[in-house]
């Protein structure tokens, strides 16, 4: 059972006592000395800053039996503070001292595994108070009581009022009771206890450093738990016994599992590397230079104050002055490595200088000089770090051990309080925690770790299994076991992932994997089945899990498992749509329901009010698209404050218009600008539209993930970082987007623990499946390029020599390498979470309906491990799936389809689709370099006017340029001075440009396709010798390998064949680079032009058909102004005006 | 009643002294060894083993500046002897002193003995609290009460007034905060004590006159 479920249970219990005792719970500070009564503790209250609360707000003394409290105003707070006391004397049994962020029973039980919260609450102290917590809000107000109150209508605010009890904890147990499944208390299962005698062997270890290699199955955290067991039978202090895990998850579950054997295991330090180096920096923070409680950087936070800045750096490689964070995104990424590998920024410099001046081939040269650009960002980057007082995730881990290695005093002082390490999941160690631990472990006689180098697949973190390999070499005297019963999978199933293991190069330095199962053959072989077409994929896959369903699998025992996320999300649709439950909340910020939630939130900081697209669109309002048309011009033309305007822009809307928009104002009246996101979210989720009430009474499996995924998205809310200007609301949305941005929202998809027994076939990528087991595993792309993915290269590459062990091969030798050993990890990973059905896939076919080869790792397989399926049966799509339907538009007159449009739509129909025929607008995020954009693009419409006069006068430019600047330009800015230089040398650029030629006004020119007209508008015409014409295209940004394939070249060539025969040019300027060059024949071939010809008639038709899908993108779409709003869109037709 | 253990036994106290002169100073193997004989000390252990080896390395360092300024290795190296005669001949003593300050007489109590202590006192458990963490100025203590209070313990006034006397300690049981430093701990006097308990008004009169 859960732990904090167990805590639930005692709270709800003690409730339930007094109220049976005639007690009245609706008057807490009443209810709470019954039960301190009832329990014989004596219950005082002094005046805050008593000496005896020593600056905390309340203690419970276990000894004398008395809780303590400080007497502050609110009556709920104070009873709140009670309670969270009397859930110490219950549950720990021990005495405690709160201070005051130790005690807020608004907490929710599990920390959004995001930022900070990541590394932040995970040592034994904090999860005490965190129970302690969960045990007040049980105990002053059970869920089942909250429910019941609010499903009988109730809303949170009368509950709080009537109950006296602060609002937010109310609501937080209302999001608790309603959104998450109710706990279903299972059978304990009745453990037998088997001779093992490896598992012994391990646990009773003593006296020399221990690396145990646990291959999957054989019981690892079993062995662990053991070994702690031993030792405090052995009378070891708990305290000092650390055990370093590698989620927070796991050492919640580890101490979960430890202190229901044995209670003082609540003393021991179980928690991540990060979060003891966060705890080291919080003791030393002296030694450190930094403040007792220093400011925690994510990698949004790192690229935010890294993005003014870059563009003012000298960069060549990494110069993207557009959108700095593209390039960040990547550099912080090779910072982090740095730091795992405890480089410093001069370190950095020092070996990308050395690779530069001995490389021997340009790719080498220009890896180094892209290390050396790196480096000087890195430089920069610690500079922000200790300016700001703050550290990173890297530091965390870095500083520590860099501390540790060189004030020995330190180190001594810490290995006195922590005698007895444990490393659980040591293949994912990185560098700098192997050497944080290598300090820490002093003689390492009590150092205990355990492993699979071959489960090592967070290679692209830092990891390195390359520790496992090098631990009798990092502790001379080490003593290396294994296990060796395997008591998850069947011996057919065992012989499989088996098989894999001598091929991978993760068993170098290995004991061999010589496994013995608890069953003998099962009889049910794993299978490969072929398929036609990814299609066809995803129904076999439909037809296997309903036929094991048949055959008394149950859904939630069935987990499908992919590489890639985006796969994952085709699945999930495709069984979806064969009312298949699946268990799979898919990217947080990208389902409806959460779009949703943070339209509501822009609604607070867009004038222009776009997320009412998706507002309007919602079943709650069903605003047809007409009406939403006229709303979006009404605040395009008097932005300003939404929401109380909302009743103003519904003149004139049709009445079911009207209706909505009335809903749609009550459900947000009352909405105070200045509260925090959550409470905004909590009074429209709770007290506005109920939608709780509507998911958590549902039967569906679907409506149960939606209210999973808003429980985890105000979970996310909650807790916000403090770092950074601006408005909260809006940081919040930049947040968003970031986190999917850089991939940062992926610990966000996990489900929480209390929904895992929903009835659904579970969906997960490979990594995701990671100390995870299954009674039947599908696992689809067994194809070269699924199964191993392809390796992409390195934006990146680090100099040569930065990752130990690695000297003397290349950055991209050794990238490629750690990436075929991950991919191979996975593969054997996947193979091994199933228990008794292993179910294997492929596609014969691509997308574009090439043949896919199957995955080289199939042939690994001998004949006769795995039985070939023939002719695998299908389920097929039900009629009544649903179909994209296209969109009626009536086109303005004056409406043209003009070429950057239709490059928009080749991007996105749908982005085209809100941009251009909805007419949504966007606020887009100012940056220094947006502004300095804004003044060049205005220097270019100028331009263009005074070109066609005669030869541009320098001065004249210059007194243009800085017009614009007053006006636009970045004034004030730290680094202002350079944005301005960068804009003169554009502008020195462009005037070079324009010097002696003759230029034309700029007219539309047409082409014409069987699919429609697109209008092309050159951004200057210019006349050459002998009338020839030249059509000019200005880039601010770099030329890209792939420039001349964009549909835009193609249109200036067609356009022009049309209007002037052959006497045209086309030229490109990219004003980064200096650069003006003929797109000639060479650059553009006929046969290319000939295919985009046609591709872009067929864009052109489309576009009239009123088909606008998404195209999502893991990198454009976090970028898209209408990411929010994205693909709602209300039912109806579109008249344009 | 029981009688007061003012100190750590002194089997306990001969094992710290050895640990804390052994060849190689306090080390982790020589702690863990000595928590296992004694786990129900292992806290203050730790928290001697550790001050141990800060103040061992502080007086490394004051003997290395002193000689550094004046005299060549030579007289280093007889400083450092010296120094560390001095600081064995010292280190019982300081251990006494330390073992005596981490003690409490209150801390054996169990609930019961406590809460029967403070029906005796007339007070309420809280107020125990207060003199057995050492919350109160002991310079405002009156006579009669210390005499009260022995009466009540059965304990010696002279181990009354010891642990009185002697500074401020963390709540029994509460362990160390690894992410604060400690601090300085406020008191109160008598009266504010005796005010500020929950005490009857009839309660606060008669403590306030002993």
């Amino acid at each position: 059972m859960d732990a904090f479920e167990l805590i639930r249970e005692n709270a709800a219990g003690l409730h339930a006592e007094l109220v049976a005792k005639g007690h009245t719970a609706s008057r807490p500070l009443d209810f709470v000395a019954a039960a301190a009564g009832h329990l014989t503790l004596e219950l005082d209250w002094v005046h805050e800053g008593d000496a005896v609360l020593k600056g905390a707000r309340a203690f419970f003394d276990e000894q004398s039996g008395v809780i303590c409290c400080a007497e502050v105003a609110d009556e709920g707070i104070r009873a709140g503070l009670v309670a969270h006391e009397i859930g110490h004397a219950r549950i720990h049994a021990v005495s405690s001292e709160c201070r005051e962020p130790d005690i807020d029973p608004t907490r929710s039980t599990e920390a959004a595994p995001v930022g900070l919260q990541r590394v932040e609450d995970y040592g034994a102290r904090e999860r005490r108070e965190l129970q302690a917590d969960v045990f007040a809000r049980e105990f002053l107000l059970p869920r089942s009581v909250a429910k019941a109150a609010y499903l009988a209508g109730a809303t949170a605010s009368s509950i709080a009022c009537d109950w006296s009890l602060p609002i937010n904890l109310v609501r937080q147990q209302l999001f608790d009771a309603l959104l998450l499944p109710p706990y279903i208390k299972e059978e304990a299962k009745s453990y037998i206890k088997r001779e093992n005698p490896s598992q012994d062997r391990a646990a009773a270890h003593r006296a020399s450093p221990f690396l145990l290699q646990a291959g999957p199955g054989t019981g690892k955290t079993s062995t662990l738990v053991a070994r702690v067991l031993s030792l405090l039978a052995e009378g070891v202090d708990p305290s000092a016994i650390l055990v370093l895990t590698y989620s927070n998850r796991a050492a919640g579950e580890l101490s979960g599992r430890l202190t229901a054997a044995v209670p003082e295991a609540a003393e021991l330090w179980i928690g991540t590397f990060h979060a003891f180096g966060l705890d080291l920096i919080r003791r030393h923070y002296d030694k450190l230079s930094l403040p007792p409680d220093p400011a925690l950087f994510d990698r949004s936070d790192a690229i935010e104050v890294l993005e003014e800045i870059l563009p003012t750096l000298s960069l060549v490689h990494y110069r993207n002055l557009w959108d700095p964070a593209m390039e960040l995104r990547e550099i912080v990424n090779a910072i982090s490595r740095a730091k795992d590998e405890l480089v410093s920024p001069d370190r950095y410099r020092e070996l990308a200088q050395r690779a530069k001046d001995n490389a021997s081939d340009t790719k080498d040269r220009e890896d180094a000089e892209k290390a050396l650009e790196v480096a000087e960002v890195y430089a920069l980057y610690e500079k922000t770090l200790h300016e700001r007082r703050a550290v990173d995730f890297g530091d965390l881990i870095m500083r520590p051990t860099l501390l540790l290695e060189s004030d020995s005093l330190v180190a001594e002082t810490v290995r006195l309080r922590h005698r007895h390490v444990l490393v659980d999941e040591y293949q994912d160690v990185n560098r700098a925690s192997a050497k944080l631990l290598k300090v820490l472990a002093g003689d390492a006689n009590r150092l205990w770790v355990v492993g699979d180098a071959r489960q090592s697949i967070y290679r692209f973190r830092g990891a390195s299994s390359a520790n496992m390999a090098n631990f009798s070499i990092d502790y001379p005297n080490a003593f290396i076991d294994r296990l060796e019963m395997n008591y998850r999978s069947t011996d057919d199933i065992k012989d499989v992932f088996q098989a894999v293991a001598p091929h991978m190069a993760a068993s170098r330095g290995t004991l061999p994997l010589q496994l013995t199962t608890l069953a003998a053959a099962s009889g049910v072989k794993p299978t490969l089945r072929s398929f036609d077409n990814l299609d066809d994929e995803i129904a076999g896959i439909a037809a296997n899990v309903r036929s094991l369903e048949a055959q008394g699998v149950i859904l939630r025992d069935q987990a499908v498992l992919c590489r890639t996320n985006k796969r994952l999300n085709e699945i999930a649709s495709g069984l979806e749509a064969r009312g298949i439950a699946v268990l799979h909340l898919g990217s947080l910020f990208e389902r409806d329901e959460i779009r949703d939630l943070l339209s509501v939130l822009a609604l607070l900081v867009d004038p222009f009010g776009s997320s009412l697209v998706r507002l309007c669109a919602n079943d709650r309002y069903a605003i047809p698209l007409q009406d939403v048309y006229a709303v979006l011009r009404f605040f395009k033309n008097e932005p300003g404050k939404v929401i109380s305007r909302l009743p103003d822009a519904a003149a004139g809307l049709s009445a079911e218009g009207k209706t909505g928009i009335g809903r749609l104002a009550a459900d947000l009246k009352g909405i105070r600008s200045d509260a925090s996101a959550w409470e905004i979210l909590s009074a429209y989720l709770l007290d506005a539209t109920r939608l709780p009430a509507n998911l958590g009474t549902s039967d569906s499996v679907q409506d149960h993930m939606r209210a999973v995924a808003i429980w985890q998205f105000v979970n996310f809310v909650r807790d916000q970082p403090h770092i950074g200007r601006g408005n909260p609301i809006q940081m919040l949305l930049n947040r968003a987007r970031s986190m999917v941005l850089l991939a940062e929202e992926r610990d966000l998809r996990q489900v929480p623990p209390s929904a895992l027994h929903m009835n659904a076939v579970r969906l997960m990528t490979v990594h995701g499946s990671k100390g995870l087991e299954f009674d039947a595993v599908h696992l689809p792309g067994m194809t070269v390029s699924s199964f191993p993915s392809s390796w992409r290269g390195q934006r990146c590459p680090p100099p040569r020599g930065l990752i130990e062990g690695t000297e003397g091969r290349s950055p991209s030798e050794v990238g490629k390498a750690a990436h075929e050993e991950e991919e191979q990890c996975l593969f054997f990973v996947a193979l091994s979470r199933a228990k008794r059905h292993l179910l294997l896939s492929k596609s014969q076919t691509q997308p574009g309906g090439g043949n896919r080869k199957p995955s080289p790792y199939l042939e690994w397989l001998k004949p006769g491990l795995i039985a070939e399926v023939a002719n695998p049966e299908l389920m097929p799509l039900p009629p009544c799936a649903p179909t994209p339907k296209p969109i009626e538009v009536e086109w303005s007159a004056d409406w043209k389809l003009t070429h950057p449009k239709v490059g928009q739509f080749e991007k996105c129909p749908r982005r085209f689709f809100y941009t251009h025929v909805l007419g949504v607008g966007g606020a887009r995020k100012q940056t220094p370099f947006s502004q300095t954009h804004d003044c060049l693009y205005g220097f270019m419409e100028w331009l263009a006017e005074a070109r066609l006069k005669g030869p541009i006068d320098a001065a004249q430019a210059a007194v243009e340029l800085n017009r614009l600047w007053d006006m636009d330009g970045p004034k004030g800015h730290a680094f202002a001075a350079d944005y301005r230089a960068l804009a003169e040398s554009m502008m020195a650029v462009l005037l070079r440009s324009v010097e002696g030629r003759k230029f034309q006004a700029v007219e539309e020119l047409t082409v014409t396709l069987p699919g429609g007209r697109i209008v092309v508008l050159p951004d200057a015409v210019s006349v050459g010798a002998g009338g020839r014409i030249t059509l000019h295209r200005v880039r601010t940004g770099s030329k890209r390998s792939d420039e001349y394939d964009e549909l835009d070249y193609t249109l200036y060539h067609l356009a022009a064949q049309t209007k002037y025969g052959a006497g045209y040019t086309i030229e490109a300027l990219h004003l980064s680079d200096d650069l003006a060059e003929e797109v000639n024949a060479a650059r553009l071939s006929a046969a290319k032009i000939a295919t985009r010809r046609t591709k872009s008639s067929d864009l052109t038709a489309r576009i009239r058909a009123g088909s606008f899908p998404a195209d999502p993108d893991p990198v454009r779409c976090p970028r898209c102004p209408h990411f929010f709003i994205c693909d709602a869109v209300s039912g109806g037709a579109l008249k344009q005006s | 009643m029981t009688q007061a253990q003012s100190n750590f036994p002194d089997e306990l106290k001969d094992a710290l002294y050895a640990f804390a002169t052994s060849a190689n100073g306090p080390t982790a193997q020589g702690l863990d060894e000595l928590t296992r004989r004694y786990p129900e000390f292992a806290s203050q252990l730790t928290d001697i083993a550790v001050e141990l080896a800060l103040e061992s390395a502080e007086s490394d360092a004051e003997a290395f500046a002193a000689d550094e300024a004046t005299s060549p290795a030579i007289s280093r190296v007889m400083s450092s002897f010296n120094n560390r005669l001095h600081e064995i001949a010292t280190l019982k003593q300081r251990l006494e002193m330390k073992s005596a300050s981490s003690a409490n007489p209150f801390a054996t109590l169990s609930r019961e003995t406590l809460t029967a202590l403070a029906a005796r006192l007339g007070a309420t458990r809280l107020f125990v609290i207060k003199l057995r963490d050492r919350v109160i100025d002991p310079a405002t203590i009156t006579a009669g009460f210390r005499s009260f209070l022995a009466e009540c313990t059965q304990w010696t006034l002279s181990e009354i007034n010891l642990h009185l006397d002697a500074v401020p300690v963390a709540a029994i049981g509460v362990r160390y905060k690894s992410k604060e430093k400690p601090t300085p701990q406020a008191r109160q006097t008598f009266e504010e004590a005796v005010r500020s308990s929950n005490l009857s008004a009839e309660q606060q009169a008669r403590l306030l006159r002993l």
